[in-house]
């Protein structure tokens, strides 16, 4: 008598797991991936720094305080790494997450105090640099659009019932997301005092 | 059931570019939704588009339009440019010059592939050297021309030619000036000789085409390829 119900509920179990399980695979993979190009974005955009600070250094020497912030805020980018199997921890990602916004605030900074320097404005290498470093924010900003895509794909398909059993049985977590909190706060160039003491 | 929440899903995506103008399908290489070219001239950059594509394999398409709403260009430019997929699928050698006419705002948008011919530094200076300085005398035919040769030069793997500069007309010549006051004097000495009362007459309609006089090859339509959102945007 239970032979019956047994089967049945395996053959149950089977058919639960079949249509999830490859979903499932896929969407994780492309969450990978995604964030994969998330990471190097970041990364290209620490490489343009050290260039960027000496470009600078050069024509406004005067400005340490700024320039020693962005130095710092590299640095700190570069000690909070995010494998893509540690997305399942929420405070890992956005540790991560802050460290490369303080970054972005402080290399705002940075070009703001450009502005007033009309010889590195006007210098090749600086531009070039300008236009790499906006370039890059562009990228970073299309692999977010990109992986937030995916992550809301991925924890839809492993949230909903009845794809979340097959979820925790074959550990698939929910993903982190990127939240956008106080990014227009961070976005806005902050003022610049120059009467305060260096 | 997951495809209900797809279906919210596609919808609240849709939501989110609510004050967005809809990216327009692609039919030709250039693409003019303000009406500033001529059809000759659409017809010479197609042709210098459509050759490019011929020799290297690589797409290149302009789209201009009069404003990209509340969106910014770089983000529009990214969405066109997956609308579209230029370039071949896999090398991803697509480029899409952007033009927002009355926003004044213009971006080159560079497929993945080309990354290398064309890296960010280059793409702003063609914008800064080549386009803008045509753009702010609205000398837009000019400006585009300029540009889309550096492009085509770039992706040939030749250096960048050298900066715009206004062409000279030959109305600037000294000479000719005084030809034409001279002459200009002539005229209204005689039509004053031959009848006193001057005429007015109206001036004839302009040659400007309405798009979509299909060019030789036949249609256009994408490769396959897409951007990461390397490129450069600029404004005049």
């Amino acid at each position: 008598m239970h032979m019956p119900r047994l089967a049945a509920l395996l053959l149950l179990g089977l058919l639960l797991s079949g249509c999830g399980y490859n979903d499932m695979q896929a969407a994780d993979e492309e969450v990978s991936a995604n964030w994969s190009e998330v990471l190097n974005q970041y990364q290209r955009r620490a490489d343009l720094i050290p260039n960027l600070v000496s470009t600078v250094k050069g024509y406004a020497s005067h400005e340490e305080q700024v320039l020693t912030q962005v130095t710092e805020a590299r640095a700190k980018v570069g000690s909070v790494q995010v494998n893509a199997d540690q997305l399942g921890d929420q405070q890992a990602v956005e540790r991560y997450q802050t460290a490369q916004n303080e970054l972005g605030s402080a290399l705002s900074r940075l070009l703001v105090v450009s502005e007033n320097y009309p010889q590195l404005k006007a210098d090749e290498l600086f531009r070039d640099l300008q236009a790499q470093l906006e370039g890059t924010e562009n990228r970073i900003t299309v692999a977010r659009g990109r992986y937030v895509k995916t992550v809301q794909r991925y924890n839809v398909l492993v949230r909903q019932f009845p794809q979340s059993l097959t979820a925790k049985l074959f550990g698939y977590p929910p993903k982190a997301n990127f939240s956008v909190a106080n990014e227009a706060e961070i976005s806005t160039a902050p003022e610049i005092d120059f009467n305060k003491g260096q | 059931m997951y495809r209900i929440a797809l279906i919210l899903f596609f919808a609240l995506c849709s939501l989110s570019v609510q004050a967005a103008p809809q990216a327009p399908g692609l039919q030709q290489r250039v693409t003019d939704l303000t009406r500033t070219l001529k059809a000759g001239e659409r017809r010479e950059i197609e042709d210098q588009l459509r050759k490019l594509e011929k020799r290297k394999g690589s797409q290149v398409a302009v789209l201009i339009m009069p404003s990209t709403g509340a969106e910014s260009i770089e983000s529009y430019a990214v969405r066109v440019f997956e609308h579209w997929k230029l370039g071949r699928q896999g090398i991803d050698d697509g480029v899409l010059l952007l033009v927002a006419k009355d926003d004044r705002t213009l971006r080159i948008e560079v497929g993945y592939g080309l990354e290398g011919a064309i890296p960010d530094a280059l793409a702003a200076r063609i914008i800064r050297e080549q386009i803008t300085p045509a753009f702010k005398e609205d000398e837009f035919f000019s400006g585009i021309k300029s540009g889309v040769t550096s492009i085509v030069a770039l992706i040939d793997g030749e250096p960048l030619p050298a900066p715009w500069t206004p062409p000279p007309s030959f109305l600037d010549d000294p000479m000719i000036k005084l030809l034409m006051y001279l002459a200009g004097a002539l005229i209204l000495l005689l039509i004053y000789w031959l009848d006193p009362k001057p005429e007015n007459n109206s001036s004839g309609g302009s040659d400007r085409d309405s798009g979509g006089s299909g060019g030789s090859d036949g249609g256009f339509s994408g490769g396959g390829g897409s951007s990461g959102g390397g490129g450069a945007s600029g404004r005049w």
